[in-house]
């Protein structure tokens, strides 16, 4: 095995791992952690390994990371030789941005990421303040994708995905867990739909609870006019 | 009732899926594979699930809850708990007339056939959502000023061409932008803007950054006068 | 009887045993009703509304509450003094969706390809075949039987794709059971709850609870599993109108597969168990949606 992840299904933070892996297709051992009810990832055992206290934790060796910025980083610098997700050749302002947006990421996390455990699980959070916060980061990264859409990019930081995206996409994607009527739903924010689609659309994509899977259809089937399938009965 | 703009063609690919509100009727907006738009009441017959949630397949949108197909004609076309059932034509949805003009993309709760006056050579500037109604927004375009962080103090030549629609001409620059103003539930609404078309990159992001703005300025005054 | 006199009669799961602190008070809501869980220092659990104390009992890994004086008795489910299966609380969800929404959801099979993709159900793998519908006349329970559907992935310990058994049991309006398919053993089914505390007609804590023959999962797989599927569903709750569960006939088109559904319908119209549902379809939330 390449790496060892602890890790829980309905973190968005987890599930960055899990999907650059995916794409990269990458085998890895998991662990499953119940950070709720249990709050496990806060127990004696758990903090040894890491003391942050917080999932997912990746071990490779003797490394433990609790970052997951610094994990996609790891990961691309690992097992992408094509050097697509950290393109480092590109020059010094892309892999700056690069990291810009992976701050960002943050962001989401401490803004959708906590008002979305409040909405599912009652964490306690300033709801108001984190819903106000996350509303402002959906704005900023919707103007700076519209932007980008001027100049025929589909992608945080250029026109092919980098880490920056996948750090990102997930507390994005989940926004409308926190609410309706609270302006994280999609609906308004036309620029964020294209860039989710063309995630969704990436070889490996993988989902998880509250992100839907495309339904893409398969090759045989690309003629469907809305009628039955002809063959009638399947499976 | 006369039709309106519900949102921007370029949002709206083959094969994609959005939701917008008319009067406060909840609508899914769709185009099929090859092309063909289609507007109808945000709910699936079947079990109440909004259809904007579902996704398009070929020439159908199917609902993400159980995978009711239902073809442009709003027929439900197939149920895959029943592979072999013909649907009973009673099954289908409700259906507004939609159409794409000049870039926009518009819808006429009455089914009625009028045609929106538009250039047909205008680009796509942007979609934004203002967390204030309507009338705020209207009250503060004729006033609006803006700063350009390149360019300073922009001169600005504002005209209304009717309820919700304006034109902000950037003198000096050759730009002007129509914009479309969208009545959405909740003491919200839309801008759906465009501008002529021989602008470059940098002076679409500049009237990008105008209209997010106004949205600022909107959305202040609403604060205080809701507080 | 209103709506809410008769949702009153019945037990509602409120905490889960063994979450609960020593010397703790938590406060959560019931009916629309605000109410007090308080924990003493000897472990004894008291319910409070408006400082009355209120009818409390421990059963299925959970703390019940009845706002009633003499209660209907809580359902009983046998296989909880099974000491061979693990017991598995999940602690709970919020949904803002009705709470009888959140019970139908549970009772459908047809939703699994598009809703747990890979997991529950998968196409092309989506036809319900015929299944038995009927009322259990002397527990009054609605029990569905002969439920069959193709999953890839049944259960946290399956490894294969199988046919799936199942039966469901509505033993009160908003708690409901499922009997499944044991992945490892022939012999025995897996038993999978959810019981749905009202906060009010429009939102739900809903407490998934299991009594499985697992002895390869640990708990935090188990636990995680149960929580992923429910994840699934709540995106799509939380976009059903109108949010009250209709139960006019003309209000949404059922199918054969919706047999447990339909029945499941009729018997809380019967009971007048009308907490969280939508009996008309002249109600105004209801022409509005339209």
């Amino acid at each position: 095995m390449n790496f060892t992840l602890y890790d829980y299904a309905m973190s968005g933070n987890c599930y960055k791992i899990r999907l650059f892996a995916s794409i990269l297709d990458v085998e890895y051992e998991r662990i499953a952690v119940e950070f709720y009810p249990a709050a496990e990832h806060k127990s004696y055992k758990m903090l040894q390994l890491s003391r942050a206290g917080t999932l997912p934790i990746l071990k490779s060796g003797d490394m433990i990371l609790s970052e997951t910025s610094a994990m996609l980083f790891w990961m691309a610098q690992k097992f992408d030789s094509f050097e697509n997700w950290w393109p480092a050749k590109r020059g010094a302002d892309l892999n700056a941005l690069i990291l810009q947006w992976m701050d960002f990421s943050s962001q989401l996390s401490k803004t959708v990421g906590r008002a979305r455990l409040n909405a599912l699980f009652q964490t306690p959070v300033d709801l108001d303040k984190a819903i106000e916060g996350a509303r402002r980061a959906l704005r900023q990264i919707e103007s700076h994708l519209t932007e980008q859409s001027f100049d025929d990019k589909k992608f945080l930081v250029s026109d092919k995905p980098t880490i920056a995206d996948i750090a990102c996409f997930p507390y994005v994607a989940l926004s409308p867990d926190v609410g309706a009527n609270l302006g994280l739903e999609h609906d308004g924010y036309p620029a964020i739909q294209s860039w989710l689609y063309s995630i969704k659309s990436l070889d490996g994509f993988i989902p998880m609870p509250g992100i839907y899977p495309m339904h893409d259809l398969k090759a045989d089937e690309t003629d469907f006019a809305g009628n039955r399938p002809a063959t009638g009965k399947v499976g | 009732m006369v039709s309106f703009a519900v949102g921007l063609t370029k949002n709206l690919p083959d094969g994609r899926v959005m939701r917008s509100f008319v009067e406060n009727h909840d609508l899914v907006i769709w185009r099929s594979v090859s092309g063909q738009l289609s507007c109808w009441l945000n709910r699936c017959p079947h079990r109440g699930m909004r259809l904007s949630h579902g996704f398009v397949r070929g020439e159908a949108l199917a609902c993400v809850y159980h995978g009711w197909h239902y073809g442009k004609d709003t027929a439900c076309r197939y149920i895959p708990a029943h592979p072999d059932l013909d649907p009973p034509g009673t099954i289908k949805t409700m259906a507004f007339r939609s159409f794409d003009k000049g870039g926009i993309i518009w819808v006429n709760i009455d089914n009625k056939k009028d045609e929106p006056i538009i250039p047909n050579n205008l680009l796509s500037v942007r979609s934004l959502e203002f967390r204030c109604p309507l009338e705020m927004v209207e009250a503060e375009i004729p006033e609006f000023e803006y700063h350009s962080a390149k360019k300073g103090l922009l001169n600005l030549k504002i005209k209304k061409q009717g309820f919700g629609k304006w034109i902000i001409e950037i003198l000096g620059q050759g730009l002007y932008m129509h914009l479309f103003l969208h009545k959405l539930p909740s003491q919200k609404c839309a801008i759906h803007a465009l501008s002529n078309d021989n602008v470059s990159s940098e002076q679409r992001k500049d009237m990008s950054r105008l209209l997010e703005h106004l949205r600022y300025v909107s959305e202040a005054k609403y604060k205080v006068l809701a507080a | 009887m209103n709506a809410i006199e008769q949702a009153m009669q019945y037990w509602y799961p409120i905490g889960m045993l063994g979450d609960l602190q020593r010397s703790e008070t938590r406060k959560t809501r019931l009916l629309g009703m605000d109410i007090e869980l308080k924990t003493e220092q000897s472990g004894l659990i008291s319910v409070f509304h408006q400082k009355k104390p209120w009818n409390t009992k421990s059963a299925y890994g959970h703390i019940w509450t009845s706002p009633s004086k003499m209660p209907k008795p809580l359902f009983d489910v046998p296989e909880a003094g099974d000491h061979e299966r693990r017991f598995v609380p999940c602690g709970s969800v919020r949904v803002r969706c009705s709470p009888l929404r959140a019970v139908e959801n549970f009772l459908d099979v047809a939703h699994f390809p598009f809703v747990h993709t890979d997991i529950l159900g998968a196409e092309p793998h989506t036809e319900v075949e015929p299944y038995s519908v009927n009322i259990d006349e002397t527990k009054d329970e609605v029990i569905a039987t002969k439920v069959k559907f193709y999953q890839p992935q049944a259960a946290k310990s399956a490894s294969d794709g199988i046919v799936t058994d199942y039966v469901y049991r509505v033993p009160s309006p908003m708690n409901a059971l499922l009997y499944k398919t044991c992945p490892n053993r022939d012999d025995v089914q897996d038993v999978i709850a959810i019981f749905v505390q009202p906060l009010d007609e429009e939102t739900c804590d809903v407490w998934p609870w299991m009594a499985l023959y697992d002895d390869q999962s640990t708990m935090a797989e188990m636990i995680e599993f149960q929580q992923l599927i429910f994840l699934q569903d709540r995106s799509v709750l939380e976009n059903q109108i109108p949010i009250k569960l209709p139960l006019d006939p003309k209000m949404e088109i059922p199918t054969r597969a919706d047999l447990t559904s339909v029945a499941y319908r009729r018997w809380l119209k019967k009971h007048g168990a009308i907490y969280g549902a939508m009996v008309s379809s002249t109600d105004d939330a209801w022409v509005a949606a339209q």
